[in-house]
């Protein structure tokens, strides 16, 4: 939809942004994989042999090769949806990313990822209207163990 | 945790930075290796004359995300293996594009004991190499006391309210 602020209303574009609130779709299970690892430690240029040696890895006390956070990434682009059809506003732009860090993500893990919309408003600013949602991704492992959390904050306008 | 010893509570001051990160310059072979990684295939990553035309984007992008894990490893690499990184906010507040070196940095906004452990706060960014900052942003590091035990993981906050 790419409608003109004119033809949606500030009460439809509020009513729109308060229905996002809430869980988005189901829970996506993903393996950590070592290949995607190394290819992300690598492109970044973390040599930190944690994320290639399970040796190195367990020496320094972990359950075996840890992936780079932002791996977290991947898993947003290929497990989570991110889109929203937004039916006012012409250009959607990220804006912040928050990150809690609990449990390392180790090569073998398996993932539960959910997702869910936590915040959405309308805002007046200089440039006009602005939509603002924050959307939290949960990163579970196979052993119950919270490994991160990441809060995406989206501006529509 | 491991014992590839971090920064340790103890010696911490307000205001103090922390080693930074630099990274640079940057080409479209980061751009696109990273866009791979992550799947992100956004054409303002790797199509010039969609990010130049249609965006009007004066370049393809450095991704954002790329960006993070800079950050990210500026942390942990001062944290070590005996502190831990738990909690980092990024604003996108400036573009980035090939040829540009990137630094990234922290600086220790604040500190306090809580039980066995240290919480210090920072504020971060990076800087391109004319000094301009693009990513804004804080964090939340937990550190060992001298002498004592380093932050264990799973990291879990109620630790810190322990005696």
């Amino acid at each position: 939809m790419s409608d003109t602020m004119t033809e949606v209303s500030d009460a439809q574009a509020e009513a729109y942004l308060q229905s996002l609130i809430g869980p988005i779709g189901e829970e996506v299970q993903t393996l950590v994989e070592l290949g995607a690892v190394r290819r992300m430690a690598l492109c970044v240029g973390d040599h930190d042999p944690i994320h290639f040696d399970e040796a190195a890895a367990k020496a320094r006390g972990y359950r075996g090769v840890v992936a780079p956070w932002p791996l977290l990434w991947l898993y947003f682009f290929t497990c989570t949806i991110y889109e929203h059809d937004f039916p006012f506003g012409k250009a959607t732009v990220h804006g912040q990313d928050d990150y809690d860090f609990h449990e390392p993500m180790i090569v073998g893990d398996v993932l539960t990822v959910s997702t869910a919309m936590v915040d959405a408003k309308l805002k007046h600013g200089k440039v006009g209207r602005l939509g603002q949602v924050v959307s939290e991704r949960r990163f579970t492992n196979q052993r119950g163990e919270l490994c991160a959390v990441l809060r995406t904050t989206l501006f529509r306008r | 945790m491991g014992d590839t010893q971090g920064a340790v509570f103890d010696d911490i001051e307000i205001g103090q930075y922390i080693p930074a990160v630099v990274k640079g310059p940057m080409t479209t072979a980061h751009i696109v290796r990273w866009s791979a990684a992550m799947e992100n295939w956004h054409r303002i990553h790797y199509d010039w004359k969609y990010a130049t035309e249609h965006d009007g984007l004066p370049d393809v992008m450095v991704n954002g995300s790329w960006k993070q894990h800079v950050m990210i490893q500026l942390l942990a690499d001062w944290a070590g293996d005996t502190g831990w990184a738990w909690k980092v906010a990024f604003q996108f507040r400036g573009m980035n594009v090939p040829g540009d070196t990137l630094t990234a940095w922290g600086r220790v906004t604040g500190k306090e004991q809580r039980g066995r452990f240290g919480v210090v706060d920072l504020e971060i960014g990076m800087l391109d190499q004319k000094g301009q900052e693009g990513t804004p942003g804080t964090a939340r590091v937990v550190l060992p006391l001298r002498g004592g035990p380093p932050v264990p993981y799973p990291f879990d906050p109620a630790i810190l309210d322990a005696a």
